[in-house]
């Protein structure tokens, strides 16, 4: 099969990539391990996702295995979601543009690592995502980046239980501003307007954006796009001229086939990305496609994350949306980080485990159990925290030689660890989110174990230095002409926001340089 | 150490345990009874549905846990929900509530759900199939099913009512999650 450009994985960066090149008139073969879930059952999966069942899960569990080595175990369970639209199938919508100085951390800071592009150079990819996604959100948050538009959708009004965030956090001078989502606020593309189903992580209206919805649509409308689901590839092969000259697929079955790409895009998120090209490994790259640098699976960083909560003798009625409208990015910037990460604030809607677990953990029957829920439910608040991550050497994606998956490769080996930097910041945000917590008159503060965002990044990283990167600031690798590698795994430092949106930015400046270079006369 | 102090030592130190766990159940105590001693679900039997007449002893359990009363056919049809959905894709519930139908047929000496709802209560209670699971419990019930029922069915039967709209409706909400409805209503009180 001969083709323009093949895009491994259908996610938020391939699916977008294709979106975008087919748009230009390049034709695009998308590979998407995972399958393709139908619109039609999205009512079925919610119901599930109720019960507590992932109904994302891949049927094939044999290629969901993963083993995790460091001082915290690291889970993709829950945390990816393999099928066309990837991670934007389960994702909470939130909707972020980096700030600028996320872009400087070495330059302002003397931590971490520059990016080798600015916020303005993403700034007009950002609009552009924010158009094809449908964002809603306002203007209104005094530490959020310079924008050159106004959001796509209004924001979705604040909540009930925001009014409690909002009075105590203004009283210690912190700014609480509308959070961004890419969730209609209003009918937007074709998509009906949300009606607070309150299980976002199987949205059944198709309300919040997810891409099999927005970009694969479109691509495969083009005419232009051939997807096909439930393929995983396997290897990529080089030519003498240290180009993918092929990349090998298969299908449950295991039956091999190839892809014969001018340009190939590997967009299976941070972690299959990089096991790809150590898997891909050769004569020509003994340690793994396009790591000369030796980089290619390192610094891999997700978003360590807490909660903070306590409770009212007020109801502030949860549950009745499944996403957060306020969030607070003050501490995600300034001076302080110079000692410890920047953090977001999420001001959850529903800070309490569901009436139905409440009820069946307080092993209680019959009429004493109906008191207890009316008397205990509905008066909890709580502030979610992520925080960013430094790239650290130490935290990678590898092969493990001891497990296998249903084609006889080695899983993805996790080793992920929590360094000093990110504790002290994490140690800040409880006394912040307590404090605010305090201020609404909530008793009984508590914190929960750290945790981890379902966010992974680095390991390709993005830099001008071939030594120091794995690709360039337009997202090709440095040692392979033809290869590109877009998602998060290209981001050089973890930032405390969300990361889709700038994976949507890049992926769309990568497919304008992509476009050029096609149209280019051989 | 000979084989025999060892042995003497072993049950020393279990009898220790063991009255330990009853005099003194601090919550970590409890929790340590719980994670040695708790049944648990068989992950790996099949999934599929319950036989019309298991479903309604699981649904005639439910009643006497959550309502003074038989349930309502809006009720019945969370519960009814909750239990397929459960018994389909999640391992290890259908065996669950089998035997949960079975043993209370068997102690009903006839079709649970065919008692009037005053038997049932008092077959629950005589029983103890209920959720108030002590410490001592763990140690004292021999046997496994009916803790089982204690403490993997009756909770989740429970949880299946309070997740239904019916069980959203006892606290007072018009819409329970999973309903999709009026957007801006989480912009104020309920009610």
């Amino acid at each position: 099969m001969d083709t323009a450009v093949c895009i491994v994985g259908a996610g938020a960066a391939g699916s977008i990539m294709a979106a975008e090149l087919t748009r230009r008139g390049v034709d695009v073969v998308v590979l998407e391990a995972g399958p393709r879930h139908d619109f039609a059952r999205r009512a079925e999966y919610a119901r599930r996702f109720l019960k507590g069942d992932n109904p994302w899960r891949a049927p094939l569990t044999a290629l969901e295995r993963h083993t995790s080595v460091g001082a915290v175990p690291y889970t993709l369970e829950w945390n990816r979601v393999r099928g066309v639209g990837g991670g934007t199938l389960h994702w909470e919508g939130y909707a972020f543009r980096f700030h600028p100085d996320d872009f400087r951390l070495r330059t302002l800071y003397a931590v971490g690592e520059d990016w080798p592009l600015t916020y303005a150079d993403l700034e007009p990819y950002y609009r552009q995502a924010e158009e094809s996604l449908g964002v809603a959100g306002a203007a209104d948050d005094p530490w959020g980046p310079p924008r050159s538009s106004a959001f796509p959708l209004p924001a979705f009004p604040f909540s009930h239980a925001d009014r409690f965030y909002r009075e105590a956090a203004s009283a210690l001078g912190i700014a609480v501003a509308h959070m961004p989502q890419a969730r209609n606020s209003a009918a937007y593309d074709g998509r009906a307007r949300c009606s607070a189903c309150t299980v976002c992580h199987a949205c059944p209206t198709g309300a919040k954006a997810s891409v099999d919805l927005t970009h694969i649509a479109r691509a495969e409308a083009s005419g232009r796009a051939t997807v096909l689901a439930d393929v995983s590839a396997l290897r990529l092969d080089v030519d003498a001229s240290d180009r993918v000259s092929t990349v090998t697929f298969a299908g449950h079955d295991g039956k091999r086939r190839q892809v014969t790409p001018r340009i190939c895009v590997v967009a299976g998120g941070a972690v299959e990305t990089a096991r790809l090209l150590l898997l891909s490994a050769s004569t020509r790259f003994p340690t793994g496609l396009a790591n000369r640098s030796g980089l290619v699976g390192k610094y891999f960083m997700s978003h360590p994350s807490i909660d903070v909560t306590g409770r009212l003798t007020e109801r502030v009625y949860p549950y009745r949306t499944g996403f957060s409208t306020a969030t607070s990015r003050q501490f995600a910037v300034g001076a302080a980080r110079r000692t410890r990460a920047g953090f977001f604030l999420e001001f959850l809607n529903s800070a309490e485990a569901p009436l139905g677990r409440q009820a069946a953990w307080s092993a209680k029957w019959g009429a004493e159990l109906r008191e207890h829920v009316r008397e205990r439910f509905g008066r909890s608040l709580g502030v979610r925290v992520y925080c960013e991550q430094l790239p650290e050497l130490r935290n990678s994606v590898s092969l493990d030689p001891d497990a296998r998956d249903h084609f006889g490769d080695p899983v993805p080996r996790l080793t992920w660890n929590v360094g000093a930097y990110e504790g002290a910041a994490l140690q800040a945000a409880r006394g912040v989110a307590t404090r605010i917590l305090e201020g609404t008159g909530a008793l009984g503060v508590t914190t929960t174990a750290m945790r981890y965002a379902s966010h992974q990044m680095g390991t390709h990283r993005m830099g001008d230095d071939p030594r120091a990167s794995v690709v360039d600031g337009n997202l090709r690798a440095h040692d392979v002409a033809n290869l590109y590698l877009v998602g998060a795994g290209c981001f050089v430092t973890g930032t405390p926001s969300p990361p889709t949106l700038t994976i949507a930015a890049l992926a769309i400046r990568a497919a304008d340089h992509i476009a050029t270079l096609i149209r280019r006369p051989a | 150490m000979t084989r025999r102090q060892f042995v003497a030592a072993c049950l020393v130190f279990a009898t220790g345990f063991v009255a330990l766990a009853l005099a003194w159940p601090l919550p970590l105590t409890r929790r340590i009874i719980a994670r040695l001693l708790a049944p648990r679900l068989d992950r790996g039997s099949d999934r599929g549905r319950l036989s019309p007449d298991e479903m309604a002893s699981a649904v005639a359990f439910a009643e006497v846990l959550v309502e003074d009363r038989p349930f309502t056919e809006d009720e019945r049809g969370g519960v009814v929900e909750h239990i397929a959905e459960r018994t389909e894709h999640h391992p290890g519930y259908l065996a669950l509530y089998r035997m949960t139908a079975a043993l209370l047929d068997r102690h009903a000496a006839t079709r649970f759900a065919a008692l009037d709802h005053r038997a049932r209560t008092r077959l629950v209670l005589a029983r103890r199939f209920l959720p108030d699971v002590r410490p001592r419990d763990y140690l004292v019930t021999f046997d496994r099913r009916e803790l089982a029922v204690r403490v993997l069915a009756a909770p989740d039967l429970i949880e299946g009512f309070y997740d239904s709209p019916a069980g959203w409706a006892t606290i007072g909400y018009r819409q329970s999650p999973g309903r999709c409805g009026d957007l801006l209503r989480y912009t104020r009180p309920e009610g």
